[in-house]
C-alpha cells in the first residue's frame, strides 16, 4: 500500500520546528567550538596534555591530537609531470539464509593510472569467494554485515599489492573510508586476526613505496570537536565522561574548517587519531588526517583525508597528496571526488544479474555434487517478484 | 508430323483477370514492344488449349506514382530497372474465340489416339464456353496452333491466304467453306482488296470445286494488269489458267486490251424484264410513274417483246391531218400511250430515259450466239468466266448487265436445284456457283435491295448453289440486311467509322475488334472474320506476285515469306 | 565467438527483446548487426538490432563538466569502461537443430545468457534459408526505423554473400523487397533511397 501522505503532512510542522531548534542549537555550539579553536589554536602543549588526562580517566577516549595550529592552513604545491596513482573500492555480497545457497564474495576493483604517460590506464577486478566454513560462526550464527565489511576493508589494501608492480614514483593509492577501519569491535579471534593481517599490509604497501590514503567524502567525523569539549571539562566530568551525551555532540568538524580552507588544494592543521584502535597501529601507521579542499573556485568542498604516521610526518609527501587529490577531484568537474576512486568503485559494483549469475553457478555446482540446495525463502521470492510494469513493446 | 519448324515462342504473360463477356486480361512478362496489337495468342489452361487475340494493349502501375516519378534519376539504374520491373507493367485485352483439348505428351500411345481424333475432326477447336484459370501461361500462336485452327495449306481446302503477324505463320481459309455463304472482301481504297481477290479467286479456280463467274468491271481480274504503285506487271487469271478461264466480252466486237475475248456476249432484247429496268431507277433517275408504264407495256406486248416495241416507239412524231390538226404517230410513244390509259408524258420521260438503253450496242434484238448458254454450259463444265465490260465500264451498264446476266443465270441454277432435290431422273446436283461483283454498294444499297438478284442470292444463303462474293470499299451503304448475312470477311484497312461498323455487322459482341480495324495497316494487314473462319484472325495477306504463282501452279513445298523475299531479292 | 555482452533482459517477448548491458567501445554492436542467442543446446534465436540506445552515462556527464580532461582519463574512458547500453533486437527467425526458419520463434528468450555477434558464415546460412520470409518482420512494425534497418542490413549482408562468391543475393533481395513494398510506394521508395546510397 502506498505510503500515507496525509499522515506525513499532518506532522510536517512539529518535524520542521524541531529541525529549527536544533539546528539553532547546532550553530550557537559550533560557535563555541570556533571560539575554542580560535583561542587555543596555538596552545598545542596544554591541548595535548588535556588528552593525556582525559585517556588515563576515561579509556574508551576519541578524540583528535593536534600536530599543528590548528588554524593552520596550508596550500597545495605544484603537481609533478608523472606519477601514479592506484583506487581500490570493494563491494560485497553478503549471505543470506533467505537465499537457496549462502555464500559470501567480496569484489575489488582496482584502476591504475600513469598521469602524464598518456597511457590507457590498467583495470582490474578481484573477486574472492569466502570460505564456506567462514560464512558460519560458531555460535550458530552467520557472519555479519560487519565482519563482511572489514574483511572487505582488508582485501582492498591487499588489492593494492597486486596491482602495484613496476611503480612509477611518486605513487599513490586510496581507498575510500578512514584507515582506522572504525568498525564495532567483536573482540572476536576473527577480528583480531584480520586486523592483524591489515596492519601487515599497510605495513608491506609502505614498504613498496605506495603513499597510501584514506578518502572521506562528505566527512561526518567530529573528532576534532571531541578534543575542544575536553577544554571545559572538570576531572569530575572526565571520570563521568560519557561518549554519548557530549556537549559539543551534532556539531562536524568539517563546519570548523569550511572557513579557513577556501582556496582549492588547502589543508587543514593535521591531526593525529586518538582511540583504543588507533593505539594499535604503532608510530609508524598511526591514522592522521587533515582536511583537504577539492573543490574549484569559489565553490570549497572539504573531504577528510587519512594517512598513517610515516607520511604524516612529511610535510613534503603531504603537500603531494594536495596536488595529487585535487586534481583528482577536479577532473570530475562540477562534483568534485577523485576520479580514480569513483572507477574503482565503478568496477567493483555487484550488480543484481551477476549476484544472480554467481548464484546460480554455486546452485549448478551443487547440483552436479549432488549437494543439496534448498529452495529460496519465500519471502525472498515474493520480494523478488518485478513490480515494474513494464512490457515488451519492441 | 509436324512440317513446321521448331519455334522459340516461348510465355508472353500470364492471365490476370477478364472473363467471358468482357475480354481476358493478361499480364506481360515480356517488353511490350515485342507484342502487337492482333497478335495470335495461345493461352493453356487445365487440359485446354484457348486461342484468342490481343485486341488492347494497356500500361498499368502498382501506383501510379511509380509510373509518374522519374525514379529513373533518383535511384540507381539498377534499382530503378528492379523496381519498374515489378511495379510497372503491360496488361494485354485478349479475345478468346475458340478452345480445344490439350493433347497428352507426344510420343506416347494416348498421344496417337488423340493425334488420330484431331485429323479425324472429332476433336477440334470449339468455341469458347469457359476460362483460362488465373495465371495460365499466355503464349504466341506457333505455326502448329494456327494449323490447329486454320488449316494446313494443301490439305484439301486449306489455302494459304496470309500470315500471321507475329512469327509469320501461314494461315489458311477453307475454301470450301468461305463458298458456302455469300463472302465478302473490304478495305478503302487502295489497300490492295483487287490483290487479295485475285489471291482468292485464284485458289478458288485452282481447287477447282466451284464455278466462279467474274462480273471483271475494271478488267482487272482477267487480263494482265500493271500495279499502279510499282509499275510491276500483274498476271491475269486468264493468263494462268488457261482454258480454264473463259473471258468473254461485252457486245459483238468486243476486244479487252486489244486482245480478243473467248467469245462475246449479246443481250437479246427478249431477255430484258421489266424489273431490271425498274432496278435503274436511280442510275436513270426514274419517275414514280415508271412501274405503271413498264406493267402497262407488258401487258400490252409481253415479257419478250415489250423492250423491242418499245424501243422502236416513235417519239415527237405528229402527223397532220385534214384541218391539218397535229395529231401522235400511231407509232410514236404517246399514241400507244393514250392507247394503254397511260400517261404520254410519263411514256414519253420513259422512253426518253431508256434511251441509252436502247442505244447500247450489246442490246440486240438477235444475239449472233446464245452466249448466255454458252456461259452457262462453261460453268458446268468446270470452267470460269470473266465478263469484261471493255469499254461499257459506266455504272449503268454494269448494274444492269451483271444484274440481268445474275437473275438469269439463278433461274436456271434454281431449277436445276429443284429438280435435283426432288429426285428427277438424270438430274444431277448443280455445280456451285460463286458470283463475283465489285462495287457491291452500287447494287446493294438500300434502294436497291428489293430490285436487284444479288439481294435475293445473298439472302438465300445458297439455297440454290449460288452465292456472291462481294468486293467493296463502303461497305456503311450495303444494305445491312443483306450485309448480316454475308459468311466470311475479309477487311483490309477502313476509314469511316460506319464502314467499319457495317463491317461487323451481325457478328456477336465484336466491339473489340472495331480498334483494330481501325489500326490495320493500309496494304499489309488484313482482318479475316466471320463464318466459316474459326475465329478472327490479323493477317498480312499473301502476295500476289510470280512467287505465288509458281507455289500455286508448280506445287512446289510452300516456303515462308523470309525464303521467298529471300529469292526475290529483298 | 565473440560474445557481444552478458546482459540484463529488460523486456522480452515473441517478436524481440530488449537488453541491457555495458559493452566496450571497440567491440560494440552496431545497427543493423544480425545476432544470436542461443537459448537449449538445440535451439538458437536470430534477431537485428534494430535499437541501440546509450544510457545516460553519470560519469561521463560529471566530467564533460571538468576543464581539462587528462589523456589518461580519456583513454581510460574509450578502451576500459563499458558504456551501458540498451540493446533492441527484434526476432527474425531461428533454428531448430540444423533447420532454420523464418518464422517468430516459438520461444523467447526468458533468462539471457549471452547474446553473440552472427559470424559471417552464420549470417549466410541465415539469410540464404527460405525466400528471405524475415523480411516481413522488418516491415511489420512502422514505428521501426525500417528503412534504415534494411539498408543497414543490406549493406552488410550484400558483402559478405559477394565475399562468399554469391553475386546473386543482393539483387534477389531487392527484388524481394519490392515485391513486399510494391502497394506501399511511400515505404518501397525510402527504402529503395536508403539502398540507393550503398550502390
Amino acid at each position: 500500500m502506498p505510503v500515507n501522505l496525509l499522515d506525513i503532512q499532518h506532522k510536517l510542522t512539529d518535524f520542521s520546528a524541531q529541525a529549527s531548534a536544533r539546528k539553532q542549537k547546532l550553530a550557537s555550539r559550533q560557535q563555541e567550538i570556533n571560539n575554542l579553536i580560535e583561542g587555543y589554536a596555538d596552545r598545542l602543549d596544554d591541548l595535548i596534555e588535556r588528552v593525556e588526562r582525559a585517556a588515563a580517566l576515561f579509556p574508551q577516549l576519541r578524540c583528535a591530537v593536534p600536530r599543528e595550529p590548528l588554524d593552520t592552513v596550508v596550500s597545495m604545491p605544484s603537481l609533478p609531470d608523472r606519477f601514479t596513482v592506484i583506487a581500490a573500492d570493494g563491494s560485497q555480497i553478503n549471505p543470506s539464509r533467505h537465499a537457496r545457497v549462502e555464500f559470501c564474495v567480496i569484489n575489488v576493483g582496482l584502476v591504475k593510472m600513469v598521469r602524464g604517460s598518456g597511457l590507457t590506464p590498467q583495470v582490474k577486478t578481484v573477486s574472492q569467494l569466502l570460505d564456506y566454513d567462514s560464512i558460519f560462526l560458531p555460535n550458530g550464527g552467520m557472519i555479519t554485515e560487519g565482519m563482511v565489511a572489514l574483511k572487505r576493508d582488508l582485501r582492498e589494501r591487499e588489492a593494492l599489492m597486486e596491482i602495484a608492480d613496476d611503480l612509477q614514483p611518486p605513487a599513490i593509492s586510496m581507498t575510500d573510508g578512514p584507515l582506522e577501519l572504525y568498525r564495532e569491535p567483536q573482540e572476536t579471534a576473527e577480528f583480531t586476526k584480520t586486523f592483524e593481517r591489515y596492519l601487515n599490509v599497510l605495513q608491506q604497501l609502505s614498504d613498496r613505496g605506495l603513499l597510501t590514503l584514506g578518502y572521506v567524502d562528505k566527512p561526518g567525523s567530529d573528532l576534532i570537536g571531541r578534543l575542544l569539549e575536553l577544554i571545559q571539562m572538570s576531572e569530575d566530568d572526565l571520570r563521568n565522561h560519557s561518549q554519548y551525551r557530549r556537549r559539543f555532540s551534532g556539531v562536524r568538524d568539517v563546519h570548523l574548517m569550511q572557513d579557513l580552507l577556501t582556496t582549492p588544494g588547502d589543508r587543514s592543521a593535521l591531526f593525529a587519531i586518538y582511540s583504543p584502535t588507533a593505539l594499535r597501529f604503532g608510530r609508524e601507521l598511526l591514522p592522521h588526517f587533515f582536511y583537504l579542499n577539492v573543490g574549484p573556485v569559489g565553490k570549497p568542498h572539504l573531504a577528510r583525508v587519512e594517512v598513517p604516521g610515516w607520511i604524516a610526518q612529511n610535510p613534503a609527501l603531504l603537500g603531494l597528496l594536495q596536488a595529487v587529490l585535487t586534481e583528482q577531484a577536479a577532473i570530475m568537474g562540477t562534483r568534485p571526488y577523485p576520479y580514480i576512486l569513483h572507477r574503482a568503485h565503478e568496477v567493483a559494483v555487484v550488480t543484481m544479474q551477476e549476484h544472480q549469475h554467481v548464484e546460480e553457478m554455486i546452485v549448478a555446482e551443487f547440483d552436479r555434487r549432488g549437494i543439496p540446495v534448498d529452495e529460496k525463502s519465500y519471502k525472498q521470492y515474493h520480494k523478488d517478484l518485478p513490480t515494474g510494469k513494464t512490457r515488451y513493446q519492441g | 508430323m509436324e512440317n513446321f519448324s521448331e519455334e522459340q515462342t516461348g510465355k508472353i504473360g500470364y492471365i490476370v483477370g477478364g472473363g467471358l463477356k468482357a475480354n481476358l486480361q493478361a499480364r506481360l512478362s515480356v517488353p511490350a514492344q515485342t507484342v502487337q496489337e492482333g497478335a495470335f495468342v495461345v493461352i493453356e489452361s487445365g487440359g485446354w488449349l484457348f486461342y484468342g487475340l490481343v485486341t488492347d494493349l494497356q500500361l498499368g502501375s502498382t501506383d501510379p506514382r511509380f509510373a509518374d516519378e522519374q525514379t529513373g534519376t533518383r535511384l540507381p539504374h539498377q534499382l530503378a530497372e528492379m523496381l519498374h520491373g515489378q511495379t510497372l507493367f503491360t496488361n494485354l485485352e485478349i479475345l478468346t474465340a475458340l478452345m480445344m483439348e490439350r493433347g497428352p505428351e507426344p510420343g506416347t500411345d494416348e498421344y496417337n489416339v488423340w493425334y488420330q481424333k484431331v485429323l479425324d475432326e472429332t476433336i477440334r477447336p470449339e468455341p469458347v464456353k469457359t476460362v483460362p484459370q488465373h495465371h495460365a501461361e499466355v503464349r504466341l500462336a506457333r505455326a502448329g496452333d494456327i494449323a490447329e485452327i486454320f488449316g494446313r495449306e494443301g490439305k484439301g481446302a486449306f489455302f494459304r491466304i496470309g500470315d500471321t503477324l507475329e512469327g509469320g505463320h501461314p494461315v489458311c481459309v477453307d475454301l470450301d467453306k468461305l463458298v458456302q455463304r455469300s463472302a465478302g472482301i473490304f478495305g478503302a481504297t487502295g489497300t490492295g482488296k483487287s490483290f487479295l481477290t485475285r489471291v482468292i479467286l485464284s485458289g478458288l479456280i485452282h481447287r477447282g470445286k466451284t464455278s466462279v463467274l467474274i462480273f471483271d468491271m475494271h478488267n482487272e481480274y482477267g487480263p494482265d494488269d500493271t500495279a499502279s504503285d510499282t509499275g510491276l506487271r500483274v498476271p491475269g487469271l486468264k493468263n494462268k489458267f488457261r482454258a480454264k478461264v473463259r473471258m468473254v466480252g461485252l457486245g459483238r466486237g468486243a476486244t479487252i486490251r486489244g486482245e480478243q475475248p473467248d467469245y462475246t456476249l449479246e443481250i437479246a432484247e427478249s431477255d430484258i424484264t421489266p424489273e431490271d429496268v425498274m432496278m435503274l431507277s436511280q442510275a436513270l433517275n426514274l419517275r414514280e410513274t415508271t412501274p405503271t408504264t413498264l406493267e402497262a407495256l407488258r401487258v400490252n406486248f409481253g415479257y419478250d417483246n415489250w423492250f423491242h416495241e418499245f424501243k422502236h416507239m416513235k417519239v415527237n412524231a405528229y402527223l397532220y391531218d385534214e384541218e391539218g390538226k397535229r395529231y401522235p404517230d400511231p407509232d410514236s410513244v404517246a399514241a400507244w400511250a393514250e392507247g394503254a390509259g397511260v400517261h404520254p408524258g410519263a411514256a414519253e420521260a420513259l422512253h426518253s430515259k431508256l434511251r441509252r438503253l436502247f442505244n447500247a450496242p450489246y442490246i440486240v434484238e438477235e444475239p449472233a450466239a446464245n452466249a448466255l448458254q454458252q456461259m452457262i454450259d462453261n460453268l458446268d463444265n468446270g470452267q470460269h468466266i470473266v465478263l469484261s465490260f471493255g469499254k461499257h465500264e459506266n455504272d449503268l451498264d454494269y448494274l444492269f448487265v451483271s444484274n440481268l446476266l445474275t437473275r438469269r443465270i439463278r433461274d436456271v441454277w434454281e431449277h436445276r436445284t429443284n429438280n435435283f432435290r426432288s429426285g428427277h431422273q438424270g438430274a444431277k446436283e448443280p455445280r456451285p456457283l460463286v458470283i463475283v461483283v465489285e462495287e457491291a454498294h452500287k447494287l446493294l444499297n438500300r434502294e436497291m435491295a428489293s430490285q436487284t438478284t444479288f439481294s435475293t442470292i445473298a439472302r438465300e444463303m445458297r439455297k440454290y448453289y449460288v452465292t456472291l462474293l462481294i468486293i467493296d470499299q463502303r461497305p456503311s451503304q450495303i444494305y445491312d440486311e443483306v450485309m448480316s448475312q454475308l459468311g466470311t470477311r475479309v477487311t483490309g484497312w477502313l476509314g469511316d467509322s460506319d464502314d467499319i461498323h457495317a463491317v461487323l455487322t451481325g457478328l456477336a459482341g465484336r466491339e473489340a475488334l472495331r480498334g483494330m480495324l481501325a489500326r490495320l495497316q493500309p496494304k499489309e494487314e488484313v482482318l479475316m472474320l466471320g463464318w466459316g473462319v474459326p475465329m478472327p484472325i490479323v493477317i498480312r495477306s499473301r502476295r500476289y506476285n510470280e512467287a505465288f504463282w509458281e507455289e500455286l501452279l508448280e506445287k512446289q513445298t510452300p516456303k515462308d515469306n523470309a525464303a521467298i523475299l529471300d529469292e526475290l531479292g529483298y | 565467438m565473440s560474445a557481444i555482452a552478458i546482459g540484463r533482459l529488460l523486456r522480452t517477448g515473441t517478436s524481440g527483446f530488449v537488453i541491457g548491458c555495458r559493452v566496450n567501445q571497440l567491440d560494440s554492436p552496431s545497427f543493423g548487426s544480425l545476432v544470436r542467442v542461443p537459448l537449449e543446446p538445440d535451439y538458437q534465436v536470430f534477431g537485428i538490432i534494430y535499437d541501440i540506445h546509450i544510457e545516460d552515462d553519470g560519469l561521463v556527464r560529471q566530467l564533460i563538466t571538468a576543464e581539462d580532461v587528462p589523456e589518461e582519463v580519456l583513454r581510460d574512458n574509450r578502451e576500459n569502461r563499458n558504456v551501458p547500453v540498451e540493446i533492441a533486437v527484434l526476432a527474425l527467425g531461428y533454428q531448430q537443430g540444423e533447420q532454420i526458419f523464418h518464422l517468430l520463434p516459438p520461444r523467447p528468450p526468458l533468462s539471457l545468457d549471452a547474446i553473440y555477434l552472427s559470424s559471417p558464415e552464420e549470417m549466410i546460412a541465415f539469410t540464404s534459408a527460405g525466400r528471405f520470409g524475415y523480411f516481413r518482420h522488418i516491415l511489420r512494425d512502422p514505428s521501426k526505423p525500417v528503412d534504415e534497418l534494411l539498408a543497414a542490413h543490406l549493406m552488410t549482408a550484400r558483402t559478405i554473400h559477394e565475399s562468399a562468391g554469391n553475386k546473386s543475393w543482393y539483387p534477389e533481395a531487392l527484388q524481394e523487397l519490392i515485391a513486399l513494398l510494391r502497394d506501399d510506394y511511400q515505404r518501397l521508395m525510402n527504402v529503395l533511397r536508403a539502398a540507393g546510397e550503398i550502390g
